[in-house]
């Protein structure tokens, strides 16, 4: 990618586009705020381990339960360990059940706006083995702790639909960075595992000498999560450090809570030379199936949409100004489209209540063929980034709508700056929810704020103090949950780099495919 | 343009609407009244000062917790009151008050007495247990049982608690 992906559109399209906004100002609708937030199932991520076995039956604890050893019963998942039981009912089946669950992102998807609210854990048991008791009542087995949530996992042995003994097994959390070592700019992979379902152990924060740059969930993988930051300099030795974090924040003496066994995980990490700026650099999050159809801007309801047209799109995501081909049949023949896109106008400060509108611009005005077909062709507006609807409306009804996802998209940063002056970044396509409206700022691995493409209609132009001695230094723009108007009650992940936005993204299962943005500046003297 | 986008948001921003907070249903209410029950029990649990294992003496004695570490000292605290008389349980109207820890043998028996320095101290029921170096880590699913003297039998539980609520042994 260079470092000028988008030209600037000339000054007579921005005016065009300014009308035509400014029409379809016109047209302003109510805006909906029909508030459902609920779980969403998590879309199906590769490599995420899945459940260690299948759902058990409901079963009633006993008055007089024994116990089970564990051996080992501290170990990362995946782990052999052997379980063993005395003092049951002689030559009896038994089901081996581990505690464990699911965890969603809950999120209010609207016609207007997503909001997202936090998560949600659901536990149950799932049947990791089955024994046989000897004729004294004991047995003895072998199992592989499943690579699951971190944290202490309630076992049962279970005779005759009855729990009978109780153990337990604690999956313990994981780190591993690579490489050690290398020039500015190196990507350091980090990898958890043992993440757990609890909110004091659901999350791990990165620290770079002492800096904080970022958090790590793993939600929806099952506890895992492999992320990568950038090493900055200047050359020499700098400390990484991971630690368990519960409302975004690192727990820095989790040793004296109740989890005391979060223990942070340090790393040392030689920066190697200065080799230059690296290039700009976009990484996408893996791709995977949406779970949920809702978009924002799609009319609510199939009673908003008219008749038995349908419309295609030729491409459903891009960048502004892209150009879309529109296919549409049903149509009512020989009668002028409107084409128009669904957008919304607002912010999001000072905000009580909706502070936003429902908007359409209009994109042109074709007319459909005598058999009710239409061929036309539109451009993404320079505006809001996110999902949005192309509709077709003909005599003031929707016959057909289309959404379109709007991708953020790198503009410009500058490239030599000397310290203590000014430099920008540029970005574009930014949208307005949630989940996509802000992106996360660090400065050589140091979180330093957010900037929002709300009220700006996607543009976001950040103008930053170049600070550092010289050589290069790394901004990085990650993906943030923005959590206020309105704001609910401490959701996770809130308002800070989401390091771990590549498999665990709140909004993938909406099909927010968000990146984050890698770039560097020259300080000079 | 900019001042064009500006009056645009103008003229919206004078239209907006707005919208009643995230309407939330509120949870389904108990019936009233309940099931009647002959005696009441609260039941807690707390650290004790003094474990075996000083390696894990707690930074404040006698503090309540449901999570415990191996060779902590998990105190069982109770007060009951019998309905019917209102009386206090102790050990006038109490036959035994005992509690069942999975993998422990023996039942361990609550005693009645004060608990605190000077003459107002609390009186209530205790027992300590000592967290064996080697148990099964996660739930410890205890039992409390009561037997009144005119025969009054009563037990309690943690069922129906959330799993993060019981009383759960950590490494």
């Amino acid at each position: 990618m260079s470092s000028t992906a988008h030209t600037t559109a000339s000054w007579r399209r921005k005016l065009a586009i300014a009308g035509a906004t400014l029409a379809g100002a016109l047209l302003l609708l109510p805006a909906v705020a029909v508030a459902d937030p609920k779980p969403i199932p998590p879309p199906a991520i590769p490599g995420v381990p899945g459940l260690a076995g299948p759902v058990a039956p409901a079963a009633a604890p006993v008055d007089n339960m024994g116990i089970l050893k564990a051996t080992p019963d501290t170990a990362p998942g995946g782990t052999n360990f052997t379980l063993a039981g005395t003092g049951l009912a002689p030559g009896k089946a038994v089901s081996i059940t581990w505690s464990t669950g699911n965890i969603s992102y809950v999120l209010d998807a609207r016609p207007d706006t997503v909001d997202y609210l936090g998560r949600s854990v659901s536990k149950f048991n799932v049947v990791i083995g089955k024994a046989t008791t000897d004729s004294k009542g004991a047995f003895s087995v072998s199992l592989t702790a499943p690579k699951d949530f971190g944290g202490i996992h309630d076992i049962y042995a279970v005779i005759d639909g009855k729990q009978v003994s109780h153990g337990g097994f604690l999956v313990s959390r994981t780190v591993t960075i690579s490489p050690l070592k290398g020039p500015i700019g190196t990507p350091i992979t980090i990898t958890v595992t043992g993440l757990g379902m609890s909110q004091y152990e659901s999350e791990a924060a990165v620290l770079y000498d002492d800096h904080y740059s970022g958090l790590i969930a793993g939600n929806t993988t099952r506890g895992t999560a492999t992320v990568q930051i950038r090493a900055a300099g200047p050359v020499g030795q700098h400390m990484l450090e991971v630690y368990d974090a519960s409302h975004v924040l690192p727990y820095l003496n989790i040793e004296e809570s109740p989890l005391p066994w979060l223990t942070p995980f340090e790393f040392g990490f030689t920066v190697t030379k200065d080799a230059g700026a690296p290039r700009p650099r976009v990484e996408m999050p893996v791709t995977v199936q949406p779970t949920v159809d809702a978009r924002t801007t799609l009319s609510a309801g199939t009673a908003a949409v008219s008749g038995a047209a349908t419309a295609k799109l030729s491409v459903t995501n891009g960048s502004i100004l892209t150009k879309v081909g529109v296919t549409a049949s049903g149509l009512t023949a020989n009668a002028p489209v409107d084409l128009e896109w669904a957008t919304v106008v607002g912010n999001r400060v000072n905000c009580t209540g909706t502070c936003w509108s429902s908007v359409q611009v209009p994109l042109g005005k074709p007319t459909a063929a005598a058999d009710g077909s239409l061929a036309a062709s539109i451009t993404v507006p320079d505006g809001l980034g996110g999902w949005h609807a192309v509709q077709l409306i003909q005599n003031g009804q929707v016959k057909a709508q289309v959404p379109f996802f709007v991708n953020r998209s790198f503009v410009s940063i500058t490239k030599t700056v000397k310290a203590g002056q000014k430099f920008t970044i540029h970005l574009k396509g930014v949208g307005w929810t949630q989940v996509d409206n802000t992106l996360a700022v660090t400065y050589d691995n140091s979180y330093i704020g957010y900037a929002c493409g709300f009220n700006s209609q996607g543009d976001v132009t950040m103008n930053l103090v170049a600070t550092g001695a010289p050589g290069t230094h790394l901004i990085d723009l990650y993906p943030m949950m923005y959590t206020q108007s309105p704001a609910y009650p401490f959701p996770p992940l809130a308002m800070m780099p989401l390091l771990s936005f590549n498999r665990d993204g709140p909004g993938l299962a909406l099909g927010y495919n968000l990146p984050a943005f890698h770039l560097a500046i020259t300080v000079v003297k | 343009m900019k001042r064009l986008l500006a009056v645009l948001t103008l003229a919206i921003g004078t239209a907006m609407l707005t919208s009643s907070a995230l309407a939330q249903n509120p949870p389904t209410p108990n019936p009233f009244p309940g099931a009647k029950h002959q005696v009441f029990l609260y039941v807690d649990t707390v650290q004790n000062s003094h474990p075996k294992n000083p390696a894990v003496t707690p930074t404040v004695g006698c503090s309540q917790t449901n999570f415990f570490r191996r060779g902590q000292g998990v105190v069982f605290r109770s007060w009951g009151v019998e309905t019917k008389t209102g009386l206090a349980l102790t050990p006038d109207n109490v036959r035994y008050f005992y509690a069942t820890i999975p993998g422990v043998a023996t039942p361990l028996k609550l005693n009645f007495g004060a608990h605190g320095a000077g003459s107002n101290a609390p009186w209530f029921w205790t027992v300590n247990w000592d967290i064996p170096n080697d148990y099964p880590l996660g739930i410890v699913n205890y039992k409390l049982f009561v037997r009144m003297k005119d025969g009054t039998r009563t037990s309690f539980s943690q069922d129906g608690l959330a799993a993060t609520s019981r009383l759960t042994i950590t490494p």
